[in-house]
């Protein structure tokens, strides 16, 4: 069975709830899925994981402190992330608002890693984003779509 | 098992670029795939579609890709849906250290991803794709090699 970790920085439960739903996505592909704040996550953890999806509010256009650190201190177990799978998603408080450019800085420092990312939908080619609350139901099943979609990757790598 | 067909797509005025396509294949080539190596202006949206992996490089023109890839991804709308799943890789070459070869690799990337393409890093080494100054050095090639095998590899694993 696959193992799929969520780790996600959330203050207002937004960005949380995304993560619930891509664990559930995933969990519909067979694949295990624990969702983890980024402070409850050690980087060592990492490794036992076949596929890992972050997630972020947008803050100023790129990720939250908080997972930048979380990032700066994988550094600890470089190479050993190389083929998993890697994927990101992202909330803000406007369109606009910079959901695109903090999910490529996401995708862009897995990519160092050597990890695999794939393209999502038509709807949302870097990873599912949120304006506000997931409250509408299209966001909460392209969540849902997404964790599938890299647990189905996993899979088959 | 079939040989996994990846196509090298490039753009060359200088043909450091296509030296660095070439290379690439020859690294596909080692891990058992059988690569093209096609300069853009002869590809077609359809021509894309018999291959496994996709592999583009560019110059780096104003920190992009060059006018002329630009408008094969472009036009890769008319196939939008049917690249979706298919591997995808990028490679760049400037003439100068900070001239913009990340940027040029990622403008590539982001719009693989649209088409809903899995693309993988580089852990040790060029980590989003191969890069050369000017004309490829030994360190280049040995990168593009590397990525080429990368790419065939994947390709392979993914039953392609």
């Amino acid at each position: 069975m696959k193992k799929v970790l969520v780790v996600y920085y959330s203050r207002t439960g937004h960005t949380q709830e995304m993560a619930d739903a891509i664990a559930k996505g995933a969990q519909t592909a067979g694949a295990q899925a624990v969702c983890s704040a980024v402070q409850d996550v050690n980087v060592k953890e990492l490794v036992q994981y076949d596929v890992i999806v972050i997630g972020s509010p947008s803050y100023y256009g790129a990720m939250a402190g908080d997972v930048k650190k979380f990032l700066d201190a994988t550094i600890a177990v470089q190479g050993a992330l190389r083929g998993k799978v890697g994927g990101a998603f992202c909330s803000s408080a406007r369109v606009s608002g910079g959901n695109e450019t903090t999910l490529l800085s996401i995708l862009h420092a897995m990519l160092v890693h050597g990890m695999v990312l794939t393209g999502g939908s038509a709807t949302f080619p870097y990873g599912p984003v949120a304006i506000h609350a997931p409250d509408d139901t299209t966001t909460r099943e392209e969540c849902m779509a997404y964790g599938r979609m890299l647990a189905e990757l996993a899979a088959k790598l | 098992m079939t040989m996994s067909k990846i196509l090298v797509g490039y753009y060359s005025r200088t043909g450091n670029t296509k030296t660095m396509a070439e290379e690439i294949a020859a690294g596909a080539h080692e891990a058992g795939a059988q690569a093209d190596v096609l300069a853009v202006e002869s590809l077609t949206p359809d021509a894309l579609l018999p291959y496994k992996a996709i592999v583009l490089g560019s110059p780096d023109y104003y920190g992009g890709m060059a006018a002329p890839l630009k408008k094969l991804l472009d036009d890769s709308v008319k196939v939008h849906g049917q690249l979706a799943g298919k591997i995808g890789g990028a490679f760049a070459s400037s003439a100068n250290i900070g001239g913009g070869n990340e940027t040029t690799i990622l403008s590539i990337i982001q719009a693989l991803l649209v088409h809903g393409m899995i693309v993988p890093g580089v852990a040790a080494g060029d980590h989003y794709g191969p890069v050369a100054i000017n004309a490829p050095d030994d360190r280049a090639l040995r990168q593009c090699r590397k990525y080429g095998k990368l790419v065939a590899e994947l390709a392979a694993k993914l039953g392609c």
